[in-house]
């Protein structure tokens, strides 16, 4: 592994510095191998794979229905996507219809859990540009979605909560009025959040004009989700092939203009605002009616291929499933966000100093569990 | 373009090296030989009309007969989607990189490498990936494998017929 690095020939600024795995700002379990010129990046290496459990594999021993906790591991940020990303695929390849009902409690509990996931990206990546404070009033709101999740499946981190052909239960009577509630609140925190953040003049000169991202390479690279809207390109999943009633709703899709560390930063931050628009909708058009479709216990899909995407916080995931007309499917191979973002490091990071490597990092919004599966 | 529009296109311009698979899904899923695999993967990237932009993901998947790399397009130009598989042999797998095409192929080839064990004959930098350095028991994602320490799942399934 690292002999990549290490069998090109040195000169005599370069050396060679290893970072991680377990290092406070790489999110995770990544180790990074850096040839290093000085202060400056001259190339890296990530070496991922610590968190590989093997999930494709299990996949394959697994019931559809089985399965479905486990797509909770994928990505423990932001389960309820994983989750949902599941659901769309097996009744895409079984050609379920999902009462609405259930379509609007998954688009509430998807977009309170981007909230949560961007949460976590907001005060992590504070913490690693030197701001302590954006942590903590990260994590005060994030206990709020989760304590709204709890009380409807009993779960605050994997919540195994869809179902396929619905979800697995209804929303307690007391969710209504919290969630509203929080709702309400949380613009004006995100308002408290830009005050000590967006113009502060330190976190903009580590920001600004660092790792710009064009377009074209971020679609070569297999970028996807707030990483390649802050380039400026207007893609969205929930607008562009709608899934799970994301039509009914209106919302903006926050692009940014350069596809710099800041940009990344701010579609972000916008887009946690739009969440609150959507939970808003759909809260109030909440129909009333079945929260599942009537699937057979012994689920055994006819023989045959699909694949499904949807827009995970992180970006566009999905999955792929090949059935063979049992009950367990023959082959699922995840496609994760963050596993196209990751390879971007080693582009963006070229010709930065080791300073801003951290903030770049923190920008792509990688999670690891998510590349290794 | 419509699933029609596509599968027209490019069996006027392939025809004789692609098999279009009948399946009920709104996307094209579609064969292409293995000889024509890497020219016919810049054709799709490249073709005004067609301009298959981002690689969604690249996977091996492991069957009796054969091995098959299977790649998810989407084309963020004209917002339409393909599925495109290409067959391999079981005894000795090979495919060429598409890395020169959408770079982000780069991991999944590595992935589909150690997993599956198919050789991706001019991937530029061939390493392990996931697996940990020194895994000597195989390729794990190929139907049947078993390890040193592997315990198979029980089979719950079955008894639930």
């Amino acid at each position: 592994m690292s002999e990549l690095v290490k069998n090109k020939q040195l000169s005599e600024e370069e050396f060679i510095i290893n970072m991680g795995p377990q290092h406070p700002s790489t999110h995770g379990v990544l180790r990074l191998i850096l040839k290093m010129r000085g202060e400056f990046i001259e190339d890296l290496v990530p070496d991922v794979g610590f968190l590989h459990r093997a999930i494709e594999k299990i996949a394959e021993n697994r019931t559809y229905a089985q399965f479905m906790p486990f797509t909770d591991r994928i990505d423990y940020c932001a389960s309820m996507p994983s989750n949902l990303a599941w659901a769309v695929a097996v009744e895409k390849l079984a050609h379920i219809e999902v009462p609405e009902r259930a379509q609007h409690l998954r688009v509430i509990m998807t977009e309170l859990n981007r909230i949560a996931s961007h949460l976590i990206w907001l005060g992590t990546m504070s913490l690693d540009l030197g701001a302590f404070t954006p942590f903590l009033y990260a994590f005060r709101e994030r206990e709020r979605i989760l304590d709204l999740f709890e009380m409807t499946c009993g779960q605050r981190l994997t919540y195994n909560y869809m179902r396929i052909g619905g979800v697995s239960q209804d929303v307690p009577a007391e969710f209504y009025d919290r969630c509203r509630s929080f709702t309400k609140d949380f613009r004006k925190k995100v308002d408290d959040y830009e005050a000590i953040l967006t113009y502060n003049p330190i976190f903009l000169s580590r920001t600004k004009d660092i790792a710009i991202l064009p377009v074209e390479v971020g679609l070569s690279y297999g970028a996807s989700g707030p990483t390649l809207r802050a380039s400026g390109h207007d893609w969205d999943l929930r607008k562009i092939h709608p899934y799970s009633s994301y039509d009914k709703f209106s919302f903006a899709v926050p692009i940014g203009t350069k596809g710099d560390v800041w940009d990344r930063y701010i579609v972000r931050i916008e887009e946690m605002r739009e969440c609150c628009a959507i939970v808003d909708q759909a809260l109030e058009g909440l129909p009333e009616g079945p929260l599942k479709a009537k699937v057979p216990t012994l689920f055994k899909p006819a023989a045959g291929e699909t694949f499904a995407r949807i827009e995970a916080p992180r970006g566009e995931m999905g999955y792929y499933i090949i059935a063979d007309g049992t009950t367990k499917p023959y082959r699922v191979k995840i496609r994760t966000a963050s596993f196209g973002n990751l390879q971007l490091l080693r582009y963006l990071s070229k010709g930065w100093k080791i300073a801003d490597l951290v903030a770049i990092f923190g920008s792509l919004d990688v999670i690891l569990p998510e590349v290794d599966r | 373009m419509t699933k029609q529009e596509i599968e027209q296109k490019i069996s006027r311009d392939y025809g004789e090296h692609i098999q279009i698979q009948e399946i009920d899904q709104p996307e094209p899923y579609v064969y292409i030989n293995r000889d024509k695999y890497v020219e016919f993967c810049r054709y799709l990237k490249n073709d005004a009309e067609l301009a298959f932009d981002f690689l969604f993901q690249l996977g091996g998947s492991h069957f009796d007969d054969r091995f098959e790399i299977c790649l998810t397009l989407a084309s963020h130009k004209h917002k339409h989607e393909m599925v495109l598989k290409v067959k391999l042999s079981a005894d000795d797998p090979q495919i060429n990189s598409v890395i020169d095409t959408w770079h982000v192929a780069d991991w999944y080839e590595l992935e589909a490498m150690e997993l599956f064990g198919i050789k991706v004959v001019d991937h530029p930098e061939p390493r392990p990936l996931l697996l940990y350095e020194g895994w000597e028991y195989g390729f794990p994602m190929r139907r049947g494998w078993t390890g040193p320490d592997f315990i198979p799942m029980p089979d719950k399934t079955q008894s639930a017929e």
